[in-house]
């Protein structure tokens, strides 16, 4: 027998489960609009020119300019801001995956940067310079060389360390074919690994696109973690699992004592 | 007395055995040899044209990616003229900037470009000749008299190789790009289709790369042939067609050649035309227009000459009959059309090559030239004004401007100044930078296609500063693996975990270091270092990284089996290579550095013995004086003509000197690996 009474509970069980599913999407849908409005300007592109250099045996080969667009975020109202420097240095990356040593001599392959155009949201191009690199982090800062211009920031002193499965936000500059929009890309803590010192993983894998909390504290950035290989690399690698690279998310308190020794040689200066 | 008969008897008679033994032990007898007449003749030949043979070393430009890129290659060539005239092809010195040959006697002579025509791929260069020299010299023989069979020498260096000689016969004395390779069966350098008006020799002597240049020679020594190119079979330019242009090359600096704007083809099949050759094409605005010629037409004489065409063997013919027509004169054609015979008067213009000299602009960072009638014809343009570009930078401020510039664009003005040609581009471009420290933005008008563009090019140099800083962290001077549990329990300790020891690196204060190789560290600041992997090692890097500059850490330590307790201070992790002081010299295209702390370390584990200080090379451009020397990067160079070099700044008041004083010879002394060599260069200080 039909039974009204169940049937208008189990009704509005339902409903008040759509509800609070509608409820949560808002406060995500919100949070992220948030952070859209308070960050977006932070995340430039910077627009590098790369000379490839070969050397075999001592002798080296005619160079290669290439153009590489990559994703930055302003951490001083000076203007400088941070990369991957993997992103600005892939010889790197290449010369460890394939176990090579730095006084290997038979075959050297090196990048050198010849010209850095920091593009800001508005289109605005200012030309820039490396500052400092950090390849233990993975992490290089660029300044721009002119200083006529003001530069909206993360303020990576108002940071926060996560927990595992924490809700967090990437921020994210398309590039060309996405007409230089910031995406905004919810996502979560998905491992705390602490060796050989603290990272964070999430899903997001856009090098040198910051990470926030749910309120708009600074986690971190999206960097590479590489590991050297012992020996020469292994050619299916993306099938057997034996990658070498991962992207991570490197703590902002890790970026802001390398910042320092950049940001206190401008005060000595 | 019978016994004296009996000696005397058996006497002569052993004297006579022995005669006839020991005249058979000691001759031999042989058979008679027979001459072998084509061995006399090929030594002949050889002997006749080997001293005339020259190898040659060239650094030519290229332009690619908006840069003019230098490049060494190696060809081969024949002195014809006493005084050191010699020729070789275009593709081996038509570009040449620097060219040193290597005679057979392998004395080593510089030789300038006097000209060279890619239409035949013949070039002309000259021996230098200070002391009015005779050098040897070979000559060229009559090419009519050569059958298919005749034997050839092709003779040349192949493989950058001193003097060689192949053997082989002519296999065609009309070989034309064969028709089964289309489209891919022209032979095109720098625009000019090589098959138009060359028929090669075939033949079946073996040429490699190196030979291209070189003589092909019959058995009388004379030159028949100017070896160029390998289809399986070789080909030879014919030897009466090299020596006219290089006869013009030598008295005029350039083989002069008509043009008419006519394009034929052998007689179709189907036609019932039987003499002439059919006109295909007539190019717009050519000689040929104006005179009347239209497509379709069959010209029946040309000058007075019968002309009959019936296969592409017989195309080259012609088409040297054409060029040779008399320049900037009136010719006649007797043409048929419709049925009806007409004269048609045509008066020809002067050839051009296709491709006009391409080059650099660094400021604007790409390469162009000017634009040459055919040219313009092929663009379907009526003016050759404006400079076409050839190829431009990435990152420069051609591809740099929005819209950007692009290969093959055509730039025909600067702000409110028309760019004809690459000289009102050059006086424009000085004008813009002129006492300008930093690029200006420039209006540029250009074409493309169709179209008339318009955009802003920020014109200069602008040499990207970096600084290479690398981020300070504290380091312990160690070098050290992971303690594995196998090794633990290989030396006894099972729950052993910890690095141990592979180096200590003597930095700084060496004696405040008191460990050494072997001991085992296990715990820092009495925290235990938890580890057994080997890619655990970045863990403990990464922990010593954790500590500011200067901290004093505890280590402990399993020393021969004893444990103590050590503190260290940290220091500064070293220098890198990147942070190092760099010099660049740009009159021998090379970077150098300071040494690394490692750099030392890695020669044998300890310091760097004082004698042995130097700089290390970094980078040796290609084609520049250095890389011409074999200056290899990574080397360590010790000493520049004998001045100690053991840094960056004495190295550079050393180059500056000898730039001054512009010295004939360069002599470095280098360290490569464990082995000393001495690296000897010979500048020309008038082209860098």
């Amino acid at each position: 027998m039909f039974n009204l009474k169940k049937s208008i509970f189990l009704l509005a069980l339902l409903f008040s489960l759509f509800l609070s599913s509608k409820n949560h999407a808002d406060d995500i849908s919100s949070a992220g609009t948030a952070l859209k409005t308070k960050f977006e300007s932070c995340v430039v592109t910077v627009n590098l020119v790369i000379k490839q250099k070969i050397t075999v045996q001592g002798r080296e080969m005619n160079k290669n300019e290439t153009k590489s667009e990559v994703s930055g975020t302003v951490i001083d109202p000076s203007g400088l801001l941070v990369v991957s420097l993997t992103s600005t240095d892939p010889a790197s990356l290449i010369n460890k995956l394939q176990g090579r040593q730095s006084n290997d001599n038979q075959f050297k392959y090196e990048n050198e940067i010849t010209d850095i155009k920091i593009k800001l949201g508005d289109g605005q191009e200012i030309a820039g310079k490396i500052a400092l690199r950090d390849e233990d982090l993975d992490l290089a800062f660029i300044q721009p060389i002119e200083k006529s211009v003001s530069f909206s920031y993360v303020d990576i002193k108002q940071s926060i360390q996560p927990q595992l499965l924490d809700q967090c936000f990437s921020l994210t500059r398309l590039g060309k074919i996405g007409n230089w929009n910031v995406a905004v890309i919810p996502d979560r803590i998905e491992a705390i690994i602490e060796k050989p010192r603290m990272v964070y993983l999430s899903n997001s894998n856009r090098l040198g696109s910051p990470i926030f909390s749910v309120d708009g504290k600074f986690i971190g950035l999206i960097v590479l973690r590489a590991l050297q290989s012992e020996t020469q690399s292994n050619p299916l690698m993306w099938l057997t699992g034996d990658i070498g690279f991962m992207p991570v998310i490197i703590p902002a308190s890790d970026i802001s004592e390398t910042a320092k020794q950049v940001l206190e040689k401008k005060e000595e200066k | 007395m019978k016994n004296y008969k009996k000696f005397y008897r058996n006497f002569f008679f052993i004297t006579f055995l022995t005669l006839i033994i020991s005249s058979c032990a000691g001759k031999r007898i042989h058979p008679p040899i027979l001459k072998d007449s084509l061995t006399e003749s090929i030594d002949k030949a050889i002997a006749r044209v080997k001293p005339a043979l020259i190898r040659i070393r060239v650094v030519s430009t290229e332009y690619f990616d908006g840069r003019e890129i230098r490049q060494e290659s190696s060809g081969s060539g024949v002195i014809i003229r006493k005084d050191g005239y010699a020729v070789t092809n275009h593709h081996v010195a038509g570009k040449a900037i620097r060219i040193i040959c290597t005679l057979s006697n392998k004395e080593e002579i510089e030789a300038k470009l006097i000209g060279t025509d890619p239409l035949t791929d013949i070039a002309v260069i000259k021996l230098d000749n200070d002391g009015n020299k005779n050098f040897p010299i070979a000559e060229f023989g009559d090419p009519s008299s050569i059958k298919v069979g005749d034997y050839v020498l092709a003779m040349g260096s192949p493989l950058a190789l001193s003097q060689s000689v192949t053997l082989g016969i002519i296999s065609n004395t009309e070989m034309v790009m064969p028709q089964l390779f289309w489209p891919f069966n022209k032979f095109t350098l720098d625009g000019e289709d090589i098959g138009t008006i060359i028929r090669w020799i075939g033949h079946d002597a073996a040429i490699y790369g190196g030979n291209s240049g070189g003589p092909l020679v019959n058995l009388k020594g004379e030159i028949i042939g100017i070896n160029e190119i390998g289809l399986g079979l070789s080909g030879a330019i014919p030897g009466n067609i090299a020596k006219e242009s290089a006869e013009n090359l030598i008295t005029k600096g350039a083989v002069e050649r008509s043009w008419i704007g006519l394009e034929i083809q052998p007689l179709l099949k189907s036609s019932l035309i039987k003499k002439g050759v059919l006109v295909s094409g007539v190019i717009k605005g050519s000689p040929a227009e104006k005179a009347g010629f239209k497509a379709g037409d069959t010209i029946l004489e040309i000058a007075g000459k019968e002309i009959t065409i019936t296969n592409t063997e017989e195309l080259p013919l012609l088409n040297q009959l054409v060029v040779k027509l008399p320049l900037n004169e009136k010719s006649e054609f007797l043409i048929l059309r419709d049925g009806e015979k007409k004269i048609l008067t045509l008066e020809t213009i002067r050839r051009e090559n296709f491709q006009p000299q391409v080059f650099e602009f660094k400021e604007w960072g790409m390469t162009a030239c000017n634009i040459s009638l055919l040219m313009a014809k092929e663009l379907k343009r009526k003016s050759e004004d404006g400079v076409l570009i050839k190829n431009i930078r990435p990152g420069g401020p051609c591809g740099e401007a929005k819209p950007s510039i692009r290969s093959k664009d055509i730039i025909t003005a600067v702000g409110d100044k028309p760019v004809k040609n690459i000289d009102d581009l050059s006086k424009i471009t000085q004008d813009i930078i002129k006492e300008q420290t930093k690029p200006v933005p420039i209006l540029v008008s250009f074409e493309r296609g169709e179209n008339q563009y318009i955009t802003v090019v920020n014109v200069g140099i602008k040499e990207l500063d970096d600084p290479g800083l690398e981020a300070k962290k504290a380091w312990l001077p160690i070098n050290f693996q992971v303690v594995t549990k196998d090794i633990a329990k290989a030396i006894g300790i099972e729950k052993l975990s910890g690095v141990r020891i592979t180096q200590v690196y003597t930095y700084n204060s060496p004696e405040k270091l008191n460990l050494k190789r072997g001991d085992i560290i296990t715990a820092v600041d009495g925290q235990p270092i938890k580890i057994d992997q080997p890619e655990d090692i970045e863990t403990f890097r990464a922990l010593i990284r954790q500590y500011k500059i200067g901290s004093k850490i505890k280590l402990t330590i399993l020393s021969d089996k004893e444990q103590k307790e050590i503190e260290v201070e940290l220091p500064a992790s070293p220098k890198s290579e990147r942070e190092m002081k760099k010099y660049r010299d740009e009159n021998f295209n090379l970077i150098a550095r300071d040494i690394t702390f490692f750099d030392q370390m890695e020669k044998d584990g300890e310091s760097v013995p004082s004698e042995e200080k130097g700089v290390i090379i970094t980078s040796v451009e290609p084609g520049g004086w250095a890389a011409l020397g074999h200056l290899a990067v990574d080397d360590m160079l010790i000493s520049v003509n004998n001045k100690a070099v053991s840094n960056i700044d004495i190295l550079e008041k050393t180059m500056k000197e000898i730039a001054e004083q512009k010295s004939k010879y360069v002599v470095l002394q280098i360290l490569r690996g464990i082995h000393h060599h001495f690296i000897e260069l010979e500048p020309d200080w008038e082209k860098k």
